[in-house]
Order: C-alpha cells, then sequence, then structure tokens
C-alpha cells in the first residue's frame, strides 16, 4: 500500500495539482480582468495550452531523480564501481523503465482530457508528433537531471540547484506563461537556448500549430542533447576520479 | 600470486573546523585541511585459494585497503594488482571476477525481494538461465533461504539478509572474494552460519577471501594467515598460530571463586588481570614457565570453584599489540 501511495504522491499529484493551479489562476486573470483575448489566447485556448503543459510534464519533465546523489553522498556508488555494469547505464535504465510509466499516464491523461472537453482534438498526426517530442524532451531532461546529481562529487547538497533548473525552466520554457506573451527582446534570446524546447514547443506541436515544425524542432532538441551528453561525460569523469567512497 | 601489492599508500584531504560561528565563519572564507596517511608503505602477497584476515582496530586502515583491492578508490603511491588487473582501472574483466560483501552497507534492493535483485545481478553478470539457477539453487540451499527469496528484503531480518547478501555476491562465482565485516550486527547462530557457509564454500570452489572483521572468532575460524595493520601500516603477517603465540607460549586461564579473593594480592600483578563485576571470577594471562607454581599458589590460597585453561585468545594478543606495537616490529 505504501508503494502505491507513493507512486501517487511522487508521480502524479505534482503535476496535476499543478495543472490545477494554473487552470484557477488563469480563469481568475480572465475573469477578474474582464479578458476575452491576451495576445492570441482565449480562455479556452490558455486553459488548453495549460492541459498540453500537463501533458508535456508527464512526458518530458516528470524525472527528477534524487537517488544519483544519494547514492554518490552515502558511499553507495562503490557498489556500481563493483559491478560490470555502469552507475549511467543503470540510471538509464531506470529512466526508460520510468518513461514507460509514463507514457501510460500520459496517454490515460490525454484521453481524460480529450473526453472532458478540456483540450481540442487537433488529428492524430499532431498527437504523436507531440509524444515524440516531448518522449525526446525527456531524454534532455534526464541528462540534465543527471548532470546536477553528479555534482554530488564536489557538493554536499544539490537539490537546491535542481529547484533551481525547475523553476527556471518553469518560467522560461512557457510551463506557467505561454513564451509568446513575453516581450520580444526575450523570446529572442531565448529562441538560442534549449528552454522552449522543453515545454513551449512541445505544446504547440501537440496543438498541431504548423510552424513549429516537427522535424526542425526534434533535430535541434536533438542537438541539445549531443551538448548535455558531452557536459555529463565531463562531470562524470571527473567526479569519479574525486570520488572518495565515504561511509563503506 | 593473486594479489600483489607493495609499499601501498593512500593520503586523503580532511576538512577541518573549529567549532562555534566563529569557526563556521573562519572555514567559509578560508576552509583548512589535513592530510591523512590511511595507508602507508603497506605490502602483501596473497595466493590463490588462501584466507586471510586483515586485522587492526577501527581506523586502522583495513576498510581503505579493500577499497584500493576493489578499484573503489586509487592508491596515491605505490602498486597494487589483483588478478594480474590494476583495480582502479576498473576493467569490466576485473569486475566480473571480484566481489565486496559489505557488512555495514547492504548491496541488495531494499523495496523488492532479494529474487528481483538476483535476476538484474544475473543481467550484470551475464549468467546464462540454467547456470543462474544452478548456483542460485546450491547457495539458497546452503543458507537454508530458498523460502525467503520472494520476500521484501527490508522484511527479512539482519542474518537472513546477510545471507541474501552473500548470495548476491557469489551468483557469479568470483575468484576473488573481499568480505568487510560481514558479520557484523549478527547474532551468534547467525554468525556461525555465515561462518559454517564460508568454510564449506570455499573448501568446493577454492576462491581466495579476503576478510576483516572485529569478530576474532570469525578470523580464527576461518583464516590460515592474518595480516595485522595499525595506523596504516602493516605490523604482521603470517599463520595464524603463529601471531596467537605472538605473545610467548602463555596459557589463558579462567577461574571461578565461590567468595571474591583479595584483588591487591601481589600475585594478580604480573598476570594481566580481568575481573568480572562482582570481583568472582577473574581471567588470567600465565606463562607457561611459572603455571604450575601460580596455579598451586591460588588454589591452595582461595576458595576455587571452577579453573580451565585455553590458548591466549587472539583478542589479547590484538589488544597487546595495539598497545605495544613494538611488540611484533612493522611486516
Amino acid at each position: 500500500m505504501a508503494y502505491k501511495f507513493n507512486f501517487i504522491l511522487m508521480v502524479i499529484a505534482p503535476v496535476l495539482v499543478f495543472y490545477l493551479v494554473k487552470y484557477n489562476i488563469w480563469s481568475s486573470i480572465y475573469a477578474l480582468n474582464d479578458l476575452s483575448i491576451i495576445k492570441n489566447y482565449t480562455l479556452q485556448e490558455m486553459l488548453n495550452y495549460q492541459a498540453w503543459s500537463m501533458v508535456v510534464a508527464f512526458l518530458g519533465l516528470a524525472y527528477i531523480n534524487s537517488k544519483v546523489s544519494e547514492d554518490i553522498r552515502m558511499g553507495r556508488i562503490s557498489a556500481f564501481l563493483l559491478y560490470p555494469f555502469d552507475f549511467w547505464k543503470f540510471h538509464t535504465g531506470s529512466f526508460l523503465g520510468f518513461q514507460l510509466t509514463q507514457l501510460t499516464i500520459c496517454l490515460f491523461t490525454v484521453f481524460a482530457l480529450l473526453m472532458s472537453g478540456l483540450v481540442e482534438w487537433a488529428s492524430w498526426i499532431p498527437l504523436l508528433q507531440g509524444i515524440v517530442i516531448s518522449l525526446e524532451v525527456g531524454v534532455l531532461w534526464f541528462i540534465l537531471m543527471f548532470s546536477i546529481a553528479l555534482l554530488s562529487f564536489w557538493m554536499e547538497e544539490t537539490w537546491v540547484l535542481r529547484v533551481m533548473l525547475i523553476t527556471i525552466s518553469q518560467f522560461l520554457s512557457g510551463s506557467i506563461i505561454p513564451i509568446d506573451l513575453y516581450p520580444q527582446w526575450l523570446q529572442s534570446i531565448l529562441a538560442y537556448t534549449p528552454f522552449p524546447y522543453l515545454t513551449f514547443v512541445p505544446i504547440k506541436i501537440f496543438m498541431g500549430q504548423g510552424e513549429y515544425g516537427f522535424l526542425s524542432s526534434f533535430f535541434i532538441i536533438l542537438f541539445w542533447i549531443i551538448i548535455a551528453f558531452f557536459m555529463l561525460k565531463v562531470i562524470w569523469n571527473k567526479g569519479v576520479k574525486l570520488y572518495t567512497a565515504a561511509g563503506i | 600470486m593473486i594479489i600483489k601489492c607493495q609499499n601501498l599508500t593512500k593520503r586523503f584531504k580532511r576538512a577541518t573546523k573549529e567549532a562555534g560561528l566563529l569557526g563556521t565563519l573562519k572555514s567559509f572564507i578560508s576552509p583548512q585541511h589535513t592530510l591523512v596517511e590511511a595507508v602507508k608503505d603497506f605490502s602483501i602477497n596473497i595466493d590463490k585459494g588462501e584466507m586471510v584476515g586483515l586485522l587492526g582496530p577501527n581506523g586502522a586502515g583495513k576498510t581503505t585497503l579493500m577499497k584500493m583491492f576493489t578499484g573503489i578508490i586509487a592508491p596515491s603511491d605505490g602498486e597494487v594488482s589483483v588478478l594480474g588487473f590494476e583495480p582502479f582501472k576498473r576493467d569490466i574483466e576485473f569486475r566480473r571476477k571480484i566481489s565486496l560483501v559489505m557488512g555495514q552497507k547492504s548491496q541488495l534492493w531494499w523495496d523488492i525481494p532479494a529474487m528481483d535483485s538476483f535476476l538484474l545481478l544475473k543481467a550484470y553478470y551475464e549468467i546464462k538461465e540454467p547456470v543462474f539457477r544452478e548456483r542460485l539453487d546450491e547457495l539458497a540451499l546452503l543458507l537454508d533461504v530458498t523460502d525467503l527469496l520472494t520476500t521484501h528484503v527490508r522484511r527479512l531480518s539482519l542474518g537472513e539478509r546477510m545471507k541474501m547478501e552473500m548470495i548476491a555476491c557469489l551468483l557469479h562465482q568470483p575468484e576473488v572474494l573481499f568480505l568487510d565485516e560481514p558479520t557484523i550486527g549478527l547474532d551468534v547462530v547467525a554468525q556461525m552460519n555465515i561462518r559454517n557457509f564460508l568454510i564449506s564454500y570455499q573448501k568446493q570452489y577454492r576462491t581466495t577471501i579476503i576478510l576483516t572483521s572485529h569478530y576474532m572468532a570469525d578470523v580464527e575460524a576461518l583464516c590460515d594467515r592474518v595480516a595485522l595493520i595499525l595506523n596504516g601500516q602493516g605490523y604482521f603477517d603470517g599463520p595464524i598460530a603463529k601471531f596467537e603465540s605472538l605473545l610467548g607460549r602463555d596459557k589463558f586461564v579462567s577461574i571461578i571463586f565461590s567468595q571474591a579473593p583479595n584483588k591487591l594480592d601481589p600475585i594478580w600483578e604480573k598476570l594481566f588481570p580481568e575481573w568480572s563485576e562482582d570481583s568472582t571470577r577473574v581471567e588470567l594471562r600465565i606463562s607457561e614457565d611459572n603455571f604450575r607454581e601460580i596455579a598451586s599458589e591460588v588454589l591452595s590460597k582461595y576458595p576455587v570453584l571452577d579453573f580451565s585453561t585455553d590458548k591466549l585468545p587472539i583478542e589479547r594478543v590484538m589488544k597487546s599489540i595495539i598497545s605495544k606495537p613494538e611488540l611484533v616490529g612493522r611486516s
């Protein structure tokens, strides 16, 4: 029973609660200011956007691996240094298993959203493209989270950095406010960072808004994955050199 | 030679901080470190099939040595080779041939049954299914845990968990097995079970075993040879019988009195007495040359209920050497 509750609280609840909060915030903003449209977003379109944001969050941004930091700090990484199976392979396997679960949750969520009318149905193609892009974002997010966790080789606590990245991402990725509502100068800067591709671009693909091309987005995210991967390798190699198994 | 180790040294940089708020601020602005030599110029050679006990008090460097033998940390100086590999390079082939059991740290996943962990290890070590089943059945039977394989590890007792750890580390039949305090925290029966299991396993498979333990019974039961390490340096390396006789051929005598004797009697002075709380029981160390004379005097002077003799327990040898390392000198 404990494991079932843990699963619901850790995996499903944060994303669901965050969606409900955003739903209420945006509904209130439109109602209190008697607005029918903010830039290009009617209330329905904004709520549509936030619903897809939840779907992207399930697939792309749900993986927060605090276990890596704990394994390093507590010296449990020593066991992985002994196995003929690398530490990063284990956590990658763990991530892939997690994503399989998330895909199931995501599909169920999309079905529930479509049935309830909280999102508008475009067609199968944007849905499948959105899922593929979100899964790709998941890989990028995993690498970023893993890199931060590896800083435990040098730092006592990395959760602060993790929270900082999550918070900054939520604002700059379009998770809370669509990026096209930001000033043009900020949008121009963000275009050269991976942030828009974490949430905003996948949402637009789900919504079938064709100006955010599936193929170009796929390759841009792939580019950021390659950059992040090389950064991860450098951190891992330096970290393992430094590692002294404390507490063995 | 399975393990070759020459002048092995490991230095650590250890942060220090003065107590209190001022100390915290000082440490934040200008952190201080001391250099600690956990292992210094340690040498040892171990042949295939040997069972070697690494003895030493807490902080002696035993676990640091184990870490260097298994590749978890790299030495600062000196050379070490295990099965022809440099451990710190962590060659995949090297990792397939060794195993480390840490008594103070579980390697099994707590939230799943041990069987799931074993299946994961089967994949890690690429053990074929029929071989895996045969080994698992054999080990589970030897350790009497066949019925517990599908129980969540967190629900097992400490003794049962340690048995599962043993299975986990032996599934891939390592050539060298490192045991870091494998019986720590276990009750007497569980300790005996683990020891008996290791003895019969080693007899069958001729695995080279290196063991550290605070329980002398482990070392006496399992090891042919002991290496003593104090303050990171080797002080003795030889057969266990030679270690036991290190302080001469003294006898270990245990006496129970019907009434507490006079503890200030000069007879006890040179016999290293250890009294019980109510002083009706004493353990003495008597040299073989004086044994008859002292035994007669005690028996005639005091009301003795029981009198037994044995060779000097290894704990007493250890205690004496730790307090006076010059008794053995460097190895």
